[in-house]
């Protein structure tokens, strides 16, 4: 998985969640970044619960805020599971749990623990409301995880032009019309299109291998992943 | 808002919103279709040039045939007109059109390869470029790859033998030359129709790879080819993937396995593959020909184990030997026959038994294997006391099944047997003479084992049965001292006072600090009343640190009325929470004589005073009863909380003991599913059997140890009847109205603190496991939430002034709707009773608001009123939906402010 000459966070190489035990600066700010990535599917299923959108971000907010405070996550078990399982069922307890308290808590004076951007996380459509919590979850957690996997690549030259090429199959890529895109020639083309789904499926291995414990998980959690978008 | 688009390829929907605005069902199936390379590969290798177009870029030579796609480009046979002569044209892919440097690279790598003369290796007869597509005319090779032919599965070590030393010729040349292959492979090893090896495409790596970038087929790749440092030693390295992948059939892995594992094969083989596999390049053969010269010298010497295929022979033929008399001495006594392979045959008339040979070399150890393996067994069966006549039998038939199936064979040639037996035979030895010699310690295990029993027995109170299974264990080791304790105890207990001292001097004779025994002998004289011995003997204990020997002094010393003796070890009870109302009773009976005789001592003061002198004894007294004082309530200080919630659990074992249901009800919370009747029969349980244990005081019991956290409290209360469970463990919820119960159990004293709340945790985790897996509709104050939100969502929205057809406003009706098909029976009573909660709140909401100077109609009240109205319909038991949607203009029949 080495993405030589390109610049990346150190965090990001030898991040697993397994191993977020470490140095306790670095284990923090290893899990901050992880929740920060992750905090679409809570919201979803917290909507998806019936709250409106002030207490679903409440939710939100507080959960996670509970999650990096009382290092809940230092207790867990990683050596099974992933980071994915072991945050829908913290998830689930913690809503349960948030039942008995007053519904109309007072607001403010929360400290705000993610960036929010309201408007994304409305404008996002709440499909499958008949669906169980899990697999709204499951299916905004694999949205999300496509989406970090994108973003990395936004950096890479042509990303614009070249990404319909990721979901092309064979033989659907019009390589002349690349190629008059990008000014070169069409034997170029290839290559660089070539090139991007290498990075992208590197991009995508390595955003999964953060979130399960050992890397013969990764396969398994893929496949997951791949079920829960169909 | 999202318009959803429809996938062209999966049919799947997706919005603009979808990472980058692409099918996400597509984009996650890219990850799969890893095993055939992407597209844009491939299409890189495929030569969709026709003949014609050949023709058209190549009209000095005549197309024959399309020969197949190489590593770098594809392959023609064709006829150089000129020469009229046979070759091969590899037409580089276009991939590197775009790099400038590539045609000066071209240039030069060809240059060289056409000096290179070699009867091993492809000669290039000419290069060049035109129309953009790079081309290099070969010799033509009549024949097959290495490739095909490993295609039909491994060689003979051999044949694999016989073709490397040619390519080490190659390389060695090559080498010379300074030209490293850095692509070795069986594809690029070409066998000609007189089995000839050449090596094809000799450079072309160097050609393509644009420095940096690992070129090469990663299989055959030396490790510090990915690093870009290559030299003639990752040749070797890739002719030794090749050796291996010709003798076994198989790639070697990153942990390969040495040839000969795989396959028959002379070890020293493995030698040579290893040296030439090394990941380091100053490890392997340093040149070709070294490699060379050490596979021509294998091959000559090397020697397949034929010894190792055993023929398997048929038994059959071998009763033709065992039915000879001849090789029979004794009558049917002794065989001895040296043709015969077997070890175990039959006896001569079949059905009276076995015998071994006793011409095989391992007839006698497996004899002694026999009678050793027998006597062990035979031993270990008397001293763990199993019935002999049982224990016989099962041998003899075991021992009769294992000669049958080894007379029966299957038999293999030559004289040893197979590997298993012999590894049998040697174990089979081995384990009897342990078991032999070791035979005194399997006693010793059985004796540990009937102790642990012994002490299992006495916790529950049965110490007669207690008794016996000491002794018994005894007779089989008696130098262990906690034995002869555990004797000691279960006989004080059983009231045998006696034999108890006797077994507990025993004890401390083996060991002398002993504390259990010297508390045991304690114990016994103080019952008898001889309290100098008892007092020796507790102080003994104590010293060890035996908190129960505190307990018995104290009890001595307040005996004996020395109160301060008694108060001091009291309160050492005290302060490691062991204290009980017997502690408590001595305390108070020390203080009360220490007032006593304080309150003397100021009389005679004053008498003394009158007859002159003070007394500065009494200040010290004061000062030493304050701090006596002072250390007490550090101790017993324990948070408000921590008194409630104790408080609770005594009432709740006061409910228990009188089985009052209501109070029962009362105390027991609603967090777990049904508890309230979970609580009840629990409670009869435990009142059944606390009942059974009769004499004891059943329900005398106290609070241990109390811990809270958060809205969690755990209280662990001891007493009760022995033998039931020495200790009862609560958990309680915080709630509006105080501590109540969601869970009971009977547990032993030594859990601990954190076990228990473990215990909890995972109680609970289940319980919102089983809640959440049944859907959100379980849980009644859940269902009964979720319905009130959607009824405050809807009249909040109707509020706001928004219209009915407004895409919120329907939203919110159809959840409610769906609400209410979910659950006909809504509004229930506990409905009723969490609106009658939220309607207080919304109230004093609203009361804030008006003190804020806002008015009646000013868009905050609004929706909070028809909220308001809502809930209030709701405790009404009226049409929720109506009221609910009502605009707030049709609201002004109700006044939201009356109670």
């Amino acid at each position: 998985m080495e993405m030589a000459g390109e610049k990346r966070e150190p965090l990001f190489l030898t991040t697993r969640w397994s191993l977020v035990a470490g140095a306790a600066r670095e284990a923090e700010e290893s899990l901050d970044a992880l929740c920060r990535q992750y905090w679409q599917p809570v919201y979803a299923v917290a909507r998806h619960a019936g709250h409106d959108v002030e207490t679903a971000k409440d939710l939100t907010q507080g959960f996670f805020a509970r999650m990096l405070e009382r290092g809940g996550i230092a207790q867990a078990d990683r050596s099974k599971g992933s980071f994915r399982t072991f945050l829908v069922t913290a998830l689930k307890r913690y809503m349960v749990s948030e039942w008995r308290r007053d519904h109309a808590a007072k607001r403010g004076g929360h400290s705000e623990w993610l960036p929010w951007d309201e408007a994304l996380a409305e404008r996002i459509p709440l499909e499958g409301r008949d669906g169980s919590p899990d697999a709204l979850f499951d299916r905004r957690w694999a949205l999300t995880l496509l989406d970090a996997a994108l973003r990395r690549l936004k950096t890479e030259r042509d990303f614009d032009i070249l990404k319909e090429a990721l979901t092309a199959g064979r033989g659907e890529t019009d390589y002349a019309w690349v190629a008059q895109q990008l000014g070169r020639s069409e034997g170029a083309a290839r290559v660089a299109v070539h090139r991007l789904r290498k990075s992208y499926r590197a991009a995508i291995r390595e955003e999964v291998a953060r979130t399960v414990a050992k890397d013969a998980d990764i396969d398994e959690e893929m496949r997951t992943l791949m079920s829960a978008l169909a | 808002m999202n318009e959803m688009k429809s996938c062209g390829r999966c049919g799947g929907a997706f919005s603009d919103e979808s990472p980058g605005g692409l099918c996400p069902r597509c984009l996650m199936a890219m990850n799969f279709e890893s095993q055939t390379m992407p597209e844009g590969e491939r299409s890189v290798q495929e030569a969709p040039w026709s003949p014609e177009e050949m023709r058209a870029h190549f009209p000095q030579f005549e197309l024959l045939e399309y020969l197949g796609r190489g590593g770098m480009g594809v392959v023609y046979k064709a006829r150089q007109k000129a020469l009229d002569r046979v070759v091969a044209i590899k037409v580089l892919a276009g991939e590197w059109q775009g790099d400038p440097g590539f045609a000066t690279r071209f240039e030069a790598e060809a240059k060289i390869l056409a000096q290179m003369s070699h009867p091993n290796i492809v000669t290039v007869h000419d290069f060049g470029e035109v129309d953009g597509l790079y081309y290099l005319v070969m010799e033509f090779v009549d024949g097959v790859n290495l490739r095909d032919l490993l295609r039909e599965g491994r060689m003979a070590s051999e044949q694999a033998l016989a073709i490397v030393p040619p390519i080490c010729d190659a390389l060695e040349y090559a080498h010379g030359k300074g030209v490293v292959h850095r692509d070795i492979k069986p594809e690029n090893l070409l066998l000609d129709r007189e089995g000839r090896v050449k090596i094809a495409d000799f450079g072309i790596a160097s050609i393509a790879g644009s420095g940096g970038e690992a070129s090469g087929t990663p299989p055959y790749m030396a490790p510090e080819q990915e690093r870009g440092r290559v030299d003639r030693r990752a040749d070797i390295y890739a002719l030794g993937v090749v050796l291996y992948e010709m003798l076994t059939g198989e790639r070697p892995t990153s942990e390969w396995v040495a040839p000969s594992r795989k396959v028959q094969l002379d070890v020293k083989i493995d030698e040579m593959v290893l040296r030439a596999l090394a990941s380091e390049p100053e490890r392997r053969y340093q040149t070709a020909g070294e490699f060379r010269t050490v596979v021509e010298t294998l091959a000559a010497t090397a020697t397949t184990p034929a010894a190792g295929e055993a023929e398997w022979l048929d038994v059959s033929q071998l009763h033709e030997l065992s039915a000879d008399r001849k090789h029979w001495k004794l009558g049917m006594g002794i065989y001895f026959c040296r043709k015969d392979p077997r070890l175990v045959v039959p006896k001569w008339k079949p059905g009276w038994g076995w015998t071994l040979n006793f011409a095989h070399a391992w007839a006698w150890p497996f004899l002694a294997a026999l009678i050793v393996l027998s006597v062990g067994v035979l031993k270990v069966a008397k001293a763990w006391e199993l019935p002999m006549l049982a224990v016989g039998l099962g041998w003899l038939a075991a021992v009769i099944g294992v000669c049958h199936v080894m007379s029966r064979g299957p038999v293999r040639t030559g004289a040893t047997p197979s590997m298993g037996t012999r590894s049998a035979i040697t174990g089979a030895l081995a384990a009897g003479l342990v078991l032999i010699l070791q035979g005194h310690e399997v006693a010793h295990w059985h004796a540990q084992a009937l102790s642990r029993e012994g002490w299992s027995l006495w916790n529950q109170g049965r110490f007669d049965e207690a008794r016996e299974k000491f002794t018994k264990s005894l007779q089989r080791n008696s130098e262990v001292a906690e034995t002869w304790n555990g004797l000691g105890w279960a006989s004080f207990n059983a009231g045998d006072g006696e034999s108890g001292e006797r077994a507990f001097q025993r004890a401390i004779e083996l060991n002398p600090h002993h504390p259990g025994a010297w508390n045991g002998l304690g114990q016994i004289h103080l019952a008898r009343g001889e309290w100098e011995a008892a007092e020796k003997e507790l102080l003994k204990a104590a010293e060890r640190n035996a908190t129960a020997a505190w307990a018995g002094l104290a009890r001595l010393y307040w005996q004996q009325k020395r109160y301060a003796e008694a108060e001091r070890w009291a309160q050492k009870l005290t302060l490691v929470g062991q204290g009980n109302g017997a502690t408590q009773q001595i305390l108070d009976a020390a203080r009360e004589e220490r007032e006593w005789s304080a309150e003397q001592e100021r009389r005679s003061q004053d008498h003394a005073e009158d007859v002159g002198g003070g007394v500065p004894d009494e200040k010290v007294a004061s000062t030493e009863e304050s701090d006596h004082r002072l250390e007490k309530t550090e101790a017993l200080e324990r948070t408000a909380d921590q008194v409630q919630l104790e408080q609770a659990a005594m009432d709740l074992i006061v409910a228990i003991r009188d089985g009052n249901e209501a109070t029962l009800t009362a105390l027991a919370g609603d967090t777990v599913e049904d508890w309230p009747r979970r609580l009840r029969e629990v409670a009869r349980e435990l009142r059944e059997r606390f009942r059974e244990s009769a004499g004891k005081k059943a329900f005398d019991f106290e609070v241990a140890n109390s811990a809270v956290a958060d809205s969690w409290g755990l209280v662990r209360c001891t007493g009760g009847p022995e033998g039931v469970g020495t200790c009862v463990v609560m958990f309680f919820v915080r709630t509006g109205e105080g501590w109540r119960n969601c869970l009971l159990r009977t547990s032993t004293e030594e859990e601990s603190l954190d076990a228990h709340w473990a215990y909890w945790n995972e109680f609970l985790a289940a319980a919102d496991r089983k809640r959440w897996e049944e859907g959100p509709d379980e849980g009644p104050t859940i269902q009964a939430n979720e319905f009130l939100d959607r009824v405050e969502e809807s009249a909040y929205l109707a509020g706001t002034g928004l219209g009915e057809a407004h895409p919120q406003r329907k939203m919110a009706a159809v959840m409610l709707a769906k609400c209410q098909k979910q659950y006909p029976d809504f509004p229930n009573a506990r409905c009723r009773k969490l609106a009658a909660e939220r309607l207080a709140m919304r109230r004093s909401e609203l009361k804030a608001l008006r003190e804020k100077g806002l008015g009646e109609a000013h868009p905050q009240l609004q929706p909070l009123k028809s909220v308001i109205a809502a809930l209030q319909a709701v405790m009404e038991e009226s049409d929720v939906e109506k009221s609910g949607m009502r605009a707030p203009e049709e609201e002004g029949a109700i006044d939201p402010d009356s109670p």
